[in-house]
């Protein structure tokens, strides 16, 4: 923890606390004037609580408990510091003109808290103020004592309610970095276990952490990820998808290139599996990287069943992401170019039902997405009772309406519902999202070159893909580059034993050569740059393939 | 480090699906009749000889293109000239790559639209590709190397059960005796899609392992070669000999005849992805051939002329010709009287001023 | 530098985008802008500017499957005339409202005058139109209008073609001498040297009046009913004659096309016993070393089972089956025999004995290709026939056996 103090002081520094208030420091030996200090570089806030109190006995010296009610835990305040510091006032000795004496006294004997230390740094103290610490001031004394009674009203453990399982822990994460820390130590009982905090947002000043497993997880990776974490430079940080779209390798790419999970058994496999976690303060959602394609289709519950019931799942997970990227551009292209590819008697089905309605198939399928895209967003953004109003009436009411009226085909209403369907199997939202957004893409090709455009289509999608890396992993791996011992927790997840010596991402990192590449800060981040400095220009420049030189 | 290297397996599959290419789905060798699986065979052991002189030359130097040791080996002034020569070729292969497809495709199933529209979103998917980089497109072909098997798996499987398959139509063997098959070899096939393996000698300076390399190109030659002969000797089974020569794309018939009850039944679609696939591949290798040489050639980085290239290219493949069997004919006689300079004389001089240059070089210690 | 380049690479691709989206579609045609043709009938008419009269037989979909139906005919026949193929298509299509989609079509079907006119000018544009399917079958009506073919309600299926390829494929299993025969194979035998392809043919059976309307169903015998019949001989591209009976039996056998067939043999003193034939292998071969002469042999062995015994012979007695034997060796003999000598009377190799003799001696082939409709005139065969009974159902004697 105090390893991670000084790094926050440093951190605070560099973002610029210190300019605010346009003074240095705030601590002065007169007791008043540093709690007037702090009073101002609040702003007066009325949820700062100033507790002065006379310490020692006969030769008492004038402190104060400073916090921030709602912040600290009230119980720890009284007892731990307010009730240990008034408690034994012989203890303080007779020889206690030195302020700073007095100071090493509280910490030696007389402050009942385990986390309790002394700081000098102005930042620091306010910071800590921020968090929930309280911070003791004596008077005469240049710096101040800071003591961990964070707590507050925080949500408590709870079943996570995006990645539920059948079977498996129902426990979650919950907002708060320690909480979520304590989940998955509580799993990984391991030395090799290393945590790393950070600060991000100038403003927000978010507690990130960073865990991974030393010697399981590669150094360079780990490297890598402190100094893209280090390089952000950003006002706020509200939740974890700020940092991930800031150290991912590629902006344009619908395609999430860092895993994200609520699940602290999701968070410990993945460590062990020499992945990084880093945790962001104030979200549940952890951000798992590197992740590869994959990953996305990996369901925690996977390892809790039998492995050949897991290989169905993902395989049916895997179809359902084909059918969700081709379904409508498939029947598109079948029914107004390829027709004589259905079967006479499907076909004259069709027919019959496309008789009397109005659209293209194109736009009726572009209409009916649309439909369900903007049901889907209902739904999801409704209070709970009402979303389930909006999907009976969207789904079923409207379904069966617009067949009825004769405006859309019953096979497309049944193409697009599959479509819909198949995009929840996906386990990962965000990955789901990739592809609903592709499926319009290959919809308008689709409708407009048939199989020609799809194929195209198809050809663009996995080229892009392969152009994508997540942390110098090439996305596709294991299947592109190909790695045969990969594949054991891929498309298929063979029995635990046959499993154990799969290639971690480090390994897979190590032979891929040409992965490194440096993020330069925030701007960099967002718009990754296309780096040429080949002179000779006989190589190709490929932006993510090189090592680059300062 | 900081150079790209492209892995074996990468290799092997662009290999194969450059191979493959139109060469799948077009009547190929069908001059020798019903033994043009004959000529195939005989065509791809030609073109390993002429690959293994590609590859004694990139032992030689494996750092560099071909572009880079014609200009070491000829001199600054006669190289740069012969390089640029290389560079028109790869770019006009490209281009008539692009025309082929795009006809075939229009042949095929696309009859109204405009060849121009056609060729276009092809040359456009192909830059996006070569903009991500060669490397890329090679890994890319992975994937589609397995779809294109599979699918041409799966096809087999269903003409067997539907009982198209008649293998008497391939006898007799050989009636005409070897030396149609010779005459088919000598004008097309060596050449065509063997001796056009010219191109990867740009591409091999990316090669992950020297040693190996080559002979990984050389099996996925020898891979495809099975491969476009099984097919064509499957064409002439379920067509018979006669069909299968008159066809521009016999394939299509020949998939067409597949029909599982009535469930299953023209899914000829599926030649037309094949096509399409290898149609990509072929002209983007060529393209990101020619990229490669440009950007050696004039000094500039690789991406500034992709899309001046894509323009030339698009533009070569719709002024190539008037009508496809003018393009045929042409084509026919590129692969007979240009293509052989640059596939075989200017790599046998090349070969011989290395061999003579290392033969005096050899016996002098350090 | 690299925020323009993408922006212009942006604007190039919008530019390109837009009029795609605009302008495409060039090929695509919703199902509903579609006339799905599911058959084809080919008829002569009068003189060089109306040489082909096509009769597209045309699906309603509206009418089979639909929910409001009109009560109108399943399939509408809309006719084109021209002196091509192609242009009697155009042609047709002055009547249709839609599309005329050729994808679907099952069944061609040519009228007896044009096949002895020739077949081979209309066959190009069936192998080169990319919509046309090399898997429909093709048939000759005999002796009637292609037209009438495809203008009679059908019982089974409501589109008319479909019933033709179902009733196909029931015979062929069943009965015999039909079998597929799609328009590869009709090229192909259109290129036998000396020889030709073998159609089915195909009749309206019973009376035209009321054929195309609904009232042919309505009586429990149907007026007029569409029968797959005797096999069409060719000979190059022209109809040389009809073969039926063990003549037809014995070309199918020939193609090693058959999948069973009833035979029925009179045994010596006890009238007439049925067998099924379930399983037919046939193989030629040929002594070529003179390719004047060659000498063909044909061997074939059969498994069969006793259908009808209604006679007093001892079925459990090994000895009786083995009598039997030859008696339907002798009969499939015959049958052979009599395929060969029409085949020879027509001087058409339409079974391709020219092709085993180019497999075994393709020098002496080139000699005689050109005059080998003579030299398969003349040449000499002979069959090795065999047959086991392999079970005689699920009885053994008959009851009119008394013990």
């Amino acid at each position: 923890m105090s390893s991670g103090r000084r790094n926050m002081d440093s951190q605070a520094e560099a973002a610029g606390l210190t300019g605010r208030g346009g003074r240095t420091s705030g601590l002065t030996e007169d007791l008043d004037e540093t709690i007037l200090n702090i009073r101002t570089e609040l702003g007066e806030s009325p949820d700062l609580k100033v507790r002065r109190l006379q310490i020692g006995g006969e030769r008492s010296v004038q402190a104060a408990a400073i916090h921030i009610s709602g912040l600290a835990d009230p119980a720890a305040v009284n007892e731990f510091v307010i009730g240990s510091l008034l408690a034994e006032p012989q203890k303080l000795p007779e020889s206690a003109a030195n302020p700073a004496r007095i100071q090493a006294v509280l910490l030696d004997g007389i402050l009942e808290l385990g986390d309790a230390e002394v700081t000098d740094g102005w930042n620091d103290l306010l910071l800590a103020v921020l968090s929930g610490d309280t911070a003791v001031l004596i008077e005469g004394c240049m710096s101040a004592v800071l003591c961990d009674t964070k707590g507050g009203e925080s949500r408590s453990v709870e079943e996570s309610s995006s990645q539920m399982v059948v079977r498996g822990p129902k426990d979650g994460f919950v907002e708060s970095v320690a909480t979520n820390i304590s989940l998955i130590r509580r799993r990984i009982k391991s030395p090799k276990l290393r945590l790393e905090y950070t600060r991000v947002g100038t403003e927000t000043q978010t507690h990130v952490a960073m865990l991974y497993m030393k010697e399981l997880a590669g150094k360079d990776l780990v490297e890598e990820v402190r100094s893209r974490l280090n390089k952000i430079a950003i006002d706020e940080v509200l939740e974890s998808g700020f940092i991930e779209e800031l150290i991912q390798d590629k902006t344009f790419t619908p395609f999430p290139t860092i895993f994200n999970s609520e699940r602290p058994d999701v968070a410990a496999g993945n460590l062990l599996e020499g992945r990084v976690v880093i945790i962001i303060d104030g979200t549940p959602f952890v951000l798992i990287l590197p992740a590869v394609f994959t990953q996305f289709f990996q369901s925690a519950e996977d390892y809790s069943q039998r492995f050949d019931i897991a290989i169905l799942m993902r395989l049916v997970r895997y179809v359902s992401f084909i059918v969700l990227l081709l379904g409508p551009s498939v029947y598109i292209a079948l029914t107004t170019y390829h027709y004589e590819m259905i079967p006479t008697t499907l076909l004259i089905n069709l027919l019959s039902q496309r008789e009397t309605v109005p659209f293209p198939a194109f736009v009726e399928a572009l209409l009916m997405e649309g439909a369900f895209e903007i049901l889907r967003e209902a739904g999801v953004r409704m209070p709970r009772v009402i979303g389930q109003t909006v999907s009976v009436v969207g789904a079923l009411i409207l379904g069966s309406a617009v067949v009825e009226a004769g405006i859309i085909t019953p096979i497309m209403v049944i193409v697009i519902a599959l479509t819909g369907i198949a995009s929840f199997a996906i386990p990962s939202y965000n990955m789901a999202i990739a592809g609903r957004i592709i499926r319009f893409g290959f919809l308008l090709l689709g409708g407009m070159f048939g199989f020609y455009g799809i194929t195209l289509g198809l050809i663009v999608l996995v080229a892009h893909m392969n152009s994508l890396r997540s942390f110098g992993i090439p996305y596709l791996s294991p299947f592109v580059p190909l790695s045969v011992k990969g594949q054991k927790d891929t498309l298929l997840r063979l029995p635990l034993w046959l499993m154990k010596s799969g290639k971690t991402p480090a390994q897979l990192r190590k032979e891929m050569p040409d992965y490194k590449r440096v993020t330069t800060g925030h701007e960099a981040a967002l718009a990754p740059l296309i780096r040429n400095n080949d002179a000779a220009g006989r190589k190709q420049d490929r932006e993510d393939g090189r090592d680059e030189e300062k | 480090m900081g150079k790209v290297k492209i892995g074996l397996l990468q290799f092997f599959s662009i290999t194969i699906l450059f191979e493959l290419g139109t060469s799948l789905v077009v009547n190929l060798g069908m001059a020798a009749g019903r033994d043009a699986w004959l000529s195939i065979l005989i065509g791809s052991l030609a073109g390993l000889l002429m690959f293994s002189g590609y590859a004694y030359l990139y032992r030689k130097h494996p750092d560099l293109t071909f572009i880079g040791y014609t200009r070491k080996l000829l001199g600054k002034t006669a190289g740069t000239p012969v390089a640029l020569l290389y560079i028109i070729l790869y770019m006009n292969l490209s281009g008539r790559g692009l025309r082929d497809g795009s006809t075939m495709l229009a042949m095929a199933s696309m009859h109204n639209t405009p060849l121009f529209i056609l060729s276009m979103l092809m040359i456009l998917s192909s830059s996006y590709v070569l903009h991500k980089g060669t490397e890329v497109l090679t890994r890319t072909s992975l994937v589609f190397t397995t779809i294109v098997l599979m699918i041409g798996l799966f096809s087999m499987i269903l003409l067997i059960l539907s009982g198209s398959i008649n293998l008497q139509h391939l006898m007799p063997v050989l009636e005409n005796g070897l030396w149609p098959v010779m005459d088919s070899v000598v004008h097309q096939n060596y050449m065509f899609p063997f001796g056009e393996m010219i191109v990867f000698t740009m591409l091999m300076p990316y090669l992950s392992d020297v040693r190996k390399g080559p002979w990984v190109i050389a099996a996925a030659m020898l891979v495809s070669a099975l491969l476009l002969s099984a097919t064509i000797a499957l064409n002439i089974s379920v067509l018979g000999a006669d069909i299968a020569k008159r066809s521009q794309l016999p394939l299509m018939p020949t998939i067409s005849k597949i029909s599982i009850s009535d469930f299953i039944q023209r899914v000829d679609i599926f030649v037309v992805m094949v096509l399409i696939i290898g149609v990509f591949f072929k002209m983007s290798v060529f393209f990101s051939a020619a990229l490669i040489g440009i950007s050696e050639l004039f000094n500039l980085p690789y991406r500034r002329m992709l899309y001046p290239c894509t323009l030339i290219i698009l533009f070569t493949s719709m002024l190539d010709a008037r009508s496809f069997t003018e393009h045929l004919d042409e084509g026919g006689r590129l692969l007979y009287t240009v293509y052989p300079v640059f596939m075989i004389v200017i790599p046998v001089i090349l070969i011989i001023i290395t061999a003579v240059r290392s033969y005096f070089s050899a016996p002098r210690p350090g | 530098m690299k925020k323009s380049s993408f922006s212009l690479v942006l604007l190039i691709a919008i530019q390109l985008v837009i009029p795609l989206v605009l302008a495409g579609c060039w090929d695509s045609v919703e199902l509903n802008r579609r006339a799905i043709v599911s058959g084809v009938a080919i008829d002569r008419g009068e003189g060089e500017a109306e040489k082909y009269v096509l009769s597209f037989q045309v699906i309603v979909a509206d009418e089979i499957s639909g929910e409001n139906t009109r009560g109108i005919s399943p399939v509408a026949l809309y006719t084109g005339k021209g002196h091509t193929m192609f242009e009697a298509l155009a042609n047709a299509s002055r009547q249709t409202a839609r599309f005329l989609s050729l994808g679907h079509i099952r069944v061609l079907v040519i009228s007896e005058k044009v096949a002895q006119e020739g077949i081979k000018d209309m066959m190009d544009v069936l192998e080169r139109e990319s919509d046309t399917r090399l898997t429909s079958l093709m048939f000759i009506s005999k002796g009637q209008q292609a037209r009438e073919i495809m203008s009679t309600m059908t019982v089974f299926s409501k589109i008319p073609a479909n019933d033709l390829v179902e009733k196909l494929d029931t015979t062929s299993k069943q009965f015999g001498y039909n079998y597929r025969m799609e328009v590869d194979d009709v090229i192909r035998g259109i290129q036998l040297r000396g020889g030709g392809p073998v159609i089915n043919g195909v009749i309206i059976d019973g009376s035209r009046e009321g054929a195309d309307t609904n009232d042919n169903m309505k009586t429990i015998a149907p007026h007029a009913v569409i029968k797959v019949t005797e096999l069409a001989a060719f000979k190059d591209d022209r109809l040389k004659g009809w073969l039926k009976g063990n003549t037809a039996l014995g070309t199918a056998l020939l193609h090693n096309k058959i999948k069973g067939y009833p035979a029925v043999i009179r045994y010596p003193g006890s009238g007439f016993i049925a067998f099924n034939v379930y399983q037919s292998q046939l193989e030629v071969r040929v002594k070529a070393a003179d390719p004047e002469h060659p000498v063909f042999i044909v061997k074939i062995s059969q498994q069969v089972s006793i259908k009808e015994s209604p006679n007093s012979l001892d079925l459990t007695s090994p000895e009786t089956l083995q009598n039997l034997s030859p008696l339907l060796i002798e009969d499939t003999a015959t049958k052979i025999r009599a395929a060969i000598e029409t085949a020879k009377k027509y001087k058409s190799d339409y079974i391709g004995f020219g092709q085993v003799m180019e497999r075994k001696n393709p020098q002496g082939w080139k000699k005689v290709r050109d005059h080998w409709e003579d030299v398969f005139a003349a040449c000499e065969f002979r069959i090795e026939a065999d047959a086991v009974i392999r079970h005689t159902d699920i009885r053994s004697n008959s009851f009119q056996i008394n013990p």
